[in-house]
């Protein structure tokens, strides 16, 4: 069973969690600061760790730095603050996914189950082959066209699938509407902006956990779509 | 302060005693009195400037070679005149034949070609002088007086000097005719010449042999006497042997004495041999071209005097010299110059040891003195009364005092020390004491920083310059217009009348200075002319620059003039009252928009906790009434209340200026389907169409971001407030004319309600399109669709129009496909 810490100066927020974690199965400690936090990961074994950044004592910032020192954990950060150099901060000390509060129920669950198989299946899972494409959580078979997220299996209709392979195979890379149409109809193309993008949201919908905040597929405003290149 | 006083003035007492010190040194230095030597033709004064060199050496000194080369040419001169006067004396040849004196290397055709006088008588002649007769002959009388052929007008033309002819009243024509006085007779008796002559011609060449023959034996025996003195010693340190003729003839004069070698004896080869053994010897035969020397005596300037007593010597001339070098003999030339000049070097270098010392003293105690003047030991600062007087004044005061005593002392201007004047002690002493005095006063002045404040020339210009501000700046404009245009009238027409003045009077000088001060005043009226307009226009410049909304900008008034500078000040004033009010209300903005995002972020914390809560009471699936309701209730506000917080951020972000803005190229159709797209569900939930219109291949610069921020905005309004069942327009449109190079974005759907607002109004902060705020929303959304569109650049409007509701946004193309 996994086992995960949530940790939070506000009880309320951390009974929450775990009352959803829980249901999904997940064991849950509690911590309430971040000193708690590293106790616990002494003598304990868990799986990952969500924990607030604004906390008295040890906050989540310097909680995840110590721990980075010598684990790869996956951590996850809560935080009220949601400007994007927040986030950006997050991300670069090591963390491994950033919610800001007030978070969705849903959402939390489903990336914490998300960060939870990425890391239990990331040293498992050896056969791969020469067609089969892995960014992050994302898993696409092209020997059967089958697409998994954190290893769940994803129906796609064979546009969105081309879609996808054709952005997954050129990861990193931005193309526009127009540019996504030549490719996958064969076609000039007419209308194309309004075409790829209703795609390109339904393939969101699919694959993302939450899709106006994508992981996977990110939309460049006004330029195009691209997948991420360094998941 | 007395006491400070008496310091002083002792100090400076010390100061001039130590000047007068240095100058009594100088004046040793400088003033070490000549010597005199004495040579056959006169004393000559000298003075060993030279002396006082380190490597100064007398027998290489100027002087030694100066006196060398002048008994040289005595030993030629007295021995030539020697020659003349002993060899007479010698063979009884005590009478000279005039004619073949005064003539001797011509061959004369005189009639008469013996004229003898005794030599003593031609002395005595000479030195008595010669005076003359005055007889007058008529033209017969003249003409007859000698046998002659020669013509009247020859002979006047020949003679003109002694005979001359005029015309009495009577018509006469006389000769008058000049003669010598006789005083002696010739050897033969005979005192009138007249009869020795044989025309007048003769008569008049005889006489002024006469007087050549006596001038020159009375000079010449001078000259023997003076020589004789002079150069017959055996005690100088001067030794010659000078010979003459040969053979039989030989004469031979020397001062050496015969106990050293026999000079008249020693064959001219021997005397060469000896002589060049000895201390800067010459050996010199003028005829043979010969000359051999030690000494630095230039051989062309003994050479003149060969030349000039060559008559006298008539037979080849050979001399040979050197110096007894112990320079230790009574009235020698040499022991006297030796004497002058030796023990200087020692006496210069204790002077300028002196000298220094003195120097150093003095200029220690002028610093100090300088140091000190006008500051008491503590640091305070202090004037004397004196102090306060102008300075021109103080300081022609003193000038006066020196040109004053320079007249004063003026009467004893013939006494002298050595060379320099008399008066310069006293003058000097007197400028010396007002120089320093000045000074200190200056220092004072200077230290007090009161220098300006007491002259005179500045009291002049501050009065002029507050006279003229006053009149300037008076608030009755007749003062200050009419006054400066009468002054400058009045001063132009006085000078041009005093130019004319001038002109009429010739005066060339006032003329110069009148037209010059006339336009220099005109120079300084049109550069204050012009000074004010300058300064009127940074004045407008400065008011320009702050309409314009340049806050930081300063009216630099330190150039400007006294009038002008209170204008810029309040003009400044004015700029730094707006520069404040605005910093102030950023600040305020900033503070507000600060404590709005603090408490928004602290008030997310139990916000958390609401919106979970409320969704683990909706698992539980509560069905029974109204409890379910409540729950519905409560996750609606809660919602509601998670959106007005992430709102209220952003307006606050916005609205204080701390939003970051990252512009890149965007392609608007693009942008809009990907938005459209994003909406579709949302649209489709809502009962709304989208409808897209519009071509363009139009690319802006944007933050993708912000644009997708403000879009998403409007198309949550859209879906909000929309009439179900109705369709939304999107359209692109490339403007022209005015806008042209602007693109504008328009959304356009029915609201569901009536606008209660005018459109503009609906872009306030906290305005919604229902003024009850009953729905879901924070009001605060076109803002934030408002200020982000701003922020990047473009243009928003919001046009309510019955149930039409439309949103204008333009931005500016960059470029299009």
């Amino acid at each position: 069973m996994d086992r995960v810490i949530v940790c939070d100066d506000d009880r309320e927020i951390v009974d929450a969690i775990s009352i959803y974690l829980t249901r999904e199965g997940i064991e849950v400690i509690k911590a309430y600061n971040g000193k708690e936090v590293l106790e616990i990961l002494e003598k304990e074994e868990v799986q990952l760790l969500l924990i607030d950044i604004m906390m008295p004592e040890m906050d989540g910032i310097e909680t995840t730095k110590a721990i980075r020192e010598n684990s790869s954990l996956p951590i996850i950060l809560l935080s009220a603050k949601s400007e994007e150099k927040d986030k950006i901060n997050g991300l670069d000390i090591g963390a491994d996914d950033y919610i800001t509060k007030p978070f969705n129920a849903g959402e939390l669950v489903a990336r914490v189950k998300s960060n939870l198989r990425r890391y239990t299946s990331l040293g498992g899972q050896k056969d791969e082959n020469a067609s089969m494409i892995k960014i992050g959580g994302l898993t696409i078979n092209d020997e059967n066209k089958q697409v998994f997220v954190d290893g769940e299996f994803v129906r796609l209709t064979p546009i969105e699938y081309n879609i996808l392979l054709f952005l997954a195979k050129n990861k990193g890379n931005v193309y526009s509407s127009p540019q996504i149409y030549e490719h996958i109809w064969n076609e000039k193309p007419i209308d194309a902006e309004n075409t790829v993008a209703v795609h390109i949201r339904h393939i969101r919908e699919k694959i993302e956990i939450n899709p106006r905040e994508p992981e996977y597929l990110k939309v460049v405003w006004g330029v195009g779509y691209k997948i991420e290149g360094d998941l | 302060m007395k006491k400070r006083l008496t310091g002083r003035i002792i100090i400076s007492v010390i100061m001039h005693l130590l000047i007068g010190a240095a100058f009594v040194i100088i004046a040793n230095l400088l003033l070490h009195p000549d010597f005199k030597v004495s040579f056959l033709e006169g004393d000559e004064s000298f003075i060993p400037n030279n002396a006082f060199s380190e490597d100064y050496v007398f027998e290489d000194s100027d002087i030694y070679t100066v006196i060398y080369t002048r008994q040289i040419q005595d030993i030629i001169t007295y021995s030539a005149i020697r020659n003349v006067i002993e060899k007479g004396e010698e063979q009884n040849f005590d009478s000279v034949n005039i004619l073949d004196f005064a003539y001797s290397n011509s061959s004369t055709e005189n009639k008469s070609s013996q004229v003898v006088y005794y030599i003593d008588d031609l002395i005595k002649w000479g030195r008595t002088g010669f005076t003359y007769d005055y007889t007058e002959y008529t033209v017969e009388e003249f003409l007859g007086k000698y046998e002659s052929d020669l013509a009247l007008d020859y002979i006047l033309d020949y003679c003109s000097e002694k005979i001359s002819s005029y015309t009495d009243e009577e018509g006469n024509t006389l000769i008058s005719v000049v003669s010598l006085h006789p005083i002696y007779s010739t050897v033969s008796g005979v005192y009138d010449l007249s009869t020795l002559a044989g025309d007048w011609v003769d008569f008049y060449n005889i006489e002024d042999s006469l007087v050549y023959a006596a001038e020159k034996y009375s000079k010449y025996y001078d000259l023997y006497k003076v020589g004789n003195g002079l150069y017959e010693s055996k005690d100088i340190n001067l030794k010659y042997i000078l010979r003459v003729g040969e053979g039989d003839e030989q004469i031979t004069y020397s001062n050496i004495s015969d106990s050293h070698f026999s000079a008249i004896e020693t064959s001219d080869e021997e005397l060469t041999n000896i002589i060049s053994d000895y201390r800067d010897y010459i050996v010199y035969f003028p005829d043979r071209l010969e000359y051999q020397t030690l000494s630095d005596v230039n051989e062309s300037e003994l050479y003149i005097y060969v030349r000039s007593y060559a008559d006298e010597f008539r037979g080849p001339m050979r001399l040979w010299s050197y110096i007894e070098g112990d320079f230790n003999k009574q009235g020698d030339a040499f022991s006297i110059a030796f004497e002058a000049t030796s023990g200087r070097k020692s006496m210069l270098l204790k002077s300028i040891i002196s000298g220094s010392l003195i120097s150093l003293l003095y200029l220690g105690l002028f610093i100090y003195m300088s140091v000190t003047a006008g500051r008491f030991p503590n640091g305070t600062k202090y004037l004397y009364k004196i102090d306060k007087v102008f300075i021109e004044i103080y300081g022609s005061l003193f000038l006066g005092c020196v040109l004053l005593s320079r007249y004063l002392f003026n009467i004893n201007s013939e006494e002298r020390l050595g060379n320099i004047p008399g008066y310069f002690i006293p003058m000097g002493i007197i400028t010396s004491f007002t120089f320093v005095l000045f000074i200190y006063s200056l220092i004072r002045r200077i230290r007090n920083g009161c220098l300006s404040q007491y002259s005179l020339i500045y009291f002049i210009y501050r009065s002029y310059g507050s006279l003229r501000d006053r009149i300037e700046n008076s608030r009755n404009p007749y003062v200050s217009a009419l006054i400066p245009f009468h002054f400058y009238f009045i001063i132009n027409f006085v000078i041009f009348v005093l130019i004319v003045i001038s002109a009429n009077n010739s005066n060339y000088a006032g003329l110069f200075f009148f037209i010059t001060i006339l336009i220099v005043l005109n120079i300084l009226f049109a550069i204050r002319k012009v000074k004010k307009d300058s300064d009127m226009n940074s004045i407008r410049e400065g008011l320009g620059r702050l309409s314009a909304g340049d806050l930081e900008y300063k009216i630099d008034k330190d150039s400007l003039l006294t009038k002008n500078k209170e204008l810029a000040d309040e003009i400044n004033h004015i700029g730094e009252g707006i520069k404040n009010a605005v910093n102030t209300s950023m600040k305020d903005e900033k503070m507000k928009s600060d404590l709005i995002t603090n408490v928004s972020h602290d008030l997310k914390t139990p916000l958390t906790s609401i919106i979970n809560y409320v969704n683990l009471l909706q698992d539980e699936n509560i069905t029974q009434e109204p409890a379910a309701g409540y729950i519905k209730t409560l996750d609606d506000k809660s919602r509601r209340l998670k959106q007005l917080l992430i709102d209220l951020i952003d307006a606050s972000r916005l609205s204080s200026g701390t939003t970051e803005v990252d512009l890149s190229v965007l392609k608007i159709t693009e942008l809009l389907h990907q938005i459209i797209a994003e909406f579709s569900d949302k649209l489709e939930n809502a009962g709304l169409e989208p409808v897209f219109d519009g071509e363009s291949g139009a690319y802006i610069l944007a933050d993708g971001r912000h644009m997708w921020r403000l879009m998403d905005n409007l198309f949550e309004n859209v879906c909000k407030y929309s009439l179900k069942g109705t369709r939304v327009y999107i359209s692109v449109k490339e403007l022209e004319g005015s806008n042209n190079g602007k693109i504008l974005i328009s959304i356009k759907n029915v609201s569901a309600r009536p606008n209660t607002l005018q459109g503009n109004e609906l872009t306030e902060k906290f305005i919604r399109g229902d003024a009850s705020r009953s729905t879901e929303g924070s009001g605060l959304g076109l803002y934030i669709a408002k200020s982000l569109t701003e922020l990047q650049k473009g243009t928003f409007e919001v046009i309510a129009d019955g149930d039409l509701f439309k949103v204008d946004i333009t931005f500016d193309i960059l470029r299009k496909d």
